[in-house]
């Protein structure tokens, strides 16, 4: 700002730009107080991203990341040879992120547009606390809160079954219902959050365009169509398109917290994340799991870049960058 | 105009039913916990987890007290040293880092390029491969404390809403500030500190909940039972009681558990129960900063 001003002004002869040795030492304190920062993010993110090399070598601990023999693309022979696992990784994470992110995304967006037709503040505040609780809570705790509705002998949800004259079901042994569980649990932790976030959007509009509409005699559903939808709509896409950008990701958390890594679950619950992590725990062969890691990290990164292009070519304002 | 705007608006039951059902959808399932938490263990073998606790009895509390109260003492010790440790170590890293690259470019150089540098972080990753081999190979995270809190140091988006605050301080302050010759150390000690306190504290918060959640890196990088934290014992617990409460060393305690029915339902609740309680406490504080952090960060980097 100080050097900006001296720029402008007229009778002082332009100064000379300064090297950057001189600025340095003039500022030094910005040049030191980010280096931790700095070190943080080349050790545990740029690093590791250069370690994607892995990919093409065969890994061995005393080759280290950048020594060990380089094998071209013989990990990703191995990656096809195995492409069934990899192939039902692959849609089970689409399936569990697709289902949350579309079905999360109404729901935060109706749970937000109710909450915005709820006058009494006290009641509104008072809801709000109460469903944004379990954004704070570990996906293990969900796991067992899971445990007392699913467990086969003990479990509630068993019990009504039962009572109702159904028969119980095994639920670690039924992968068929894993894909529905997890997309639950899923909105169950992640609604209150979400709306807040859309709620937050929504108490910004000019209310007067609503009254407005109330004069002209529009009904609360036509006001939340042609007022508050598009109004929202721009929120909406940005953070759908974050949302798509982890599309291949995935929480390690949520899955060995909700099933405990049953093997029985496997074919609905193993997604690319698990699949690395099996891989990588339980063997020193890293082929399988650098080539399969190597495919997460590029498609990921791929989606991000074309969801935000698709964005920005829908309106120029709606891309992340 | 706001108030005129409220009476206007007819007001539907319909709405006020739906969030309650969804308050309650969110509270049963915490309400079910401390219910089987509190249940008699026979019970619960014999008619399942219940809505309200039906035999109360603090058995399980006590049980785990007297048989398990080591295991459980030593897993809260080394999450709390985690989250101080690592919340004291991550808002400090993070703090700097947001205020550098809050500066303007007449100021400060590298604060657009610094802010992409972390930003791109976001949008690429390597995988948890090579991050797992550098951590394991090279920089000897592997079952040590330091394995718990050193590769969370800083998480982008919380050091864009701390970016974000420090660019709220006036500009004004800072500028007659160094015009009584205060250094920059100083203005960021005296000024843009204490004036982004708000955002600094909610990231604090932050930090302290995802450290005493976080089950990724003890997953990963710690096999050694000296270093479980709360949430890695209750997920061996969830997926393995019988042998947690059974490798009770000592023999007089073995004799006693033939009497008795070992709480295996019931444990893993209490367990979960204390493992949620830390989190019910902080839980004003943090919705307190939540919605004003939320909204300072911003949607976009």
């Amino acid at each position: 700002m100080t050097s900006k001003k001296h720029n402008n002004h007229k009778p002082n002869p332009p100064r000379k730009k300064q090297t950057l040795l001189q600025e340095i030492r003039k500022r030094y304190f910005f040049y030191l107080l980010p280096i931790p920062g700095i070190l943080s993010l080349i050790l545990f993110s740029y690093i590791p991203m250069a370690g994607i090399y892995v990919a093409f070598e065969n890994y061995t601990f005393q080759g280290g990341l950048f020594g060990s023999e380089f094998v071209g693309l013989k990990n990703f022979r191995f990656f096809f040879a195995n492409m069934s696992n990899a192939l039902r990784a692959t849609r089970n994470t689409l399936v569990i992120n697709i289902g949350s992110i579309v079905l999360g995304t109404i729901l935060n967006v109706t749970v937000a547009i109710i909450m915005g037709e709820i006058n009494r503040e006290r009641y509104r505040k008072a809801v709000q606390t109460v469903i944004l609780f379990p954004h704070f809570l570990s996906w293990i705790v969900v796991g067992a809160l899971s445990e007392v509705l699913l467990d086969t002998k003990n479990g509630l949800l068993n019990q009504l079954i039962v009572s109702l004259g159904g028969e119980a079901i095994e639920w670690s042994y039924a992968p068929q219902y894993w894909w529905v569980i997890l997309i639950i649990t899923s909105l169950w932790k992640g609604f209150g959050y979400g709306s807040v976030v859309y709620y937050a959007t929504l108490t910004g509009f000019d209310p007067t365009l609503y009254e407005a509409a109330e004069v002209d005699g529009a009904s609360r559903w036509k006001k939340i169509r042609s007022i508050t939808l598009p109004l929202l709509k721009p929120t909406i896409i940005t953070l759908f398109l974050l949302n798509i950008g982890g599309i291949l990701g995935g929480s390690l958390e949520q899955i060995m917290g909700m099933t405990k890594m049953a093997p029985a679950l496997f074919e609905t619950t193993d997604t690319i994340t698990t699949f690395v992590y099996r891989s990588t725990i339980s063997s020193t062969n890293f082929s399988m799991s650098s080539a399969i890691g190597l495919y997460q990290s590029v498609f990921g990164f791929l989606l991000v870049l074309s969801s935000n292009l698709l964005a920005k070519k829908i309106d120029p304002d709606y891309g992340l960058f | 105009m706001r108030k005129k705007h409220r009476k206007l608006k007819s007001e539907s039951p319909a709405c006020y039913i739906v969030m309650a059902l969804l308050a309650i959808i969110c509270l049963l399932p915490l309400l079910m916990i401390l219910s089987a938490s509190l249940t008699d263990e026979v019970y619960v073998q014999k008619n399942g987890y219940s809505l309200l606790p039906m035999h109360p009895s603090l058995d399980t509390y006590i049980f785990l007290i007297a048989n398990k109260g080591e295991m459980l003492a030593k897993a809260f010790l080394t999450t709390i040293s985690v989250v101080i440790l690592g919340t004291l170590y991550s808002v400090t890293i993070t703090t700097f880092f947001a205020y550098a690259i809050s500066q303007k470019k007449s100021t400060f150089r590298f604060a657009r390029p610094l802010s992409f540098f972390a930003w791109f972080t976001t949008i690429f990753s390597g995988g948890v491969l090579p991050w797992y081999i550098m951590c394991t190979q090279y920089y000897g995270l592997k079952n040590n404390l330091f394995a718990l809190f050193i590769p969370s140091g800083i998480n982008v988006w919380n050091m864009f809403i701390l970016r974000g605050n420090f660019r709220e301080v006036p500009e004004e302050l800072i500028e007659s500030a160094k015009l009584d010759g205060a250094s920059d150390a100083k203005v960021f000690v005296r000024i843009s500190i204490p004036l982004a306190r708000a955002g600094i504290v909610t990231v604090a918060l932050f930090n302290i909940l995802s450290f005493w959640n976080d089950f990724f890196l003890p997953q990963w990088l710690i096999t050694d039972s000296k270093y479980t934290t709360v949430q890695k014992m209750l997920y061996s617990m969830l997926s393995n009681v019988a042998t947690l409460l059974n490798s009770s060393s000592s023999t007089a305690t073995m004799a006693l558990l033939e009497h008795i029915t070992l709480p295996a339902n019931t444990a893993k609740m209490a367990v979960t129960v204390l493992a949620v309680l830390p989190i019910v406490a902080l839980y004003p504080f943090a919705l307190k900063y939540f919605v004003k952090g939320i909204n300072l960060g911003g949607i976009k980097g």
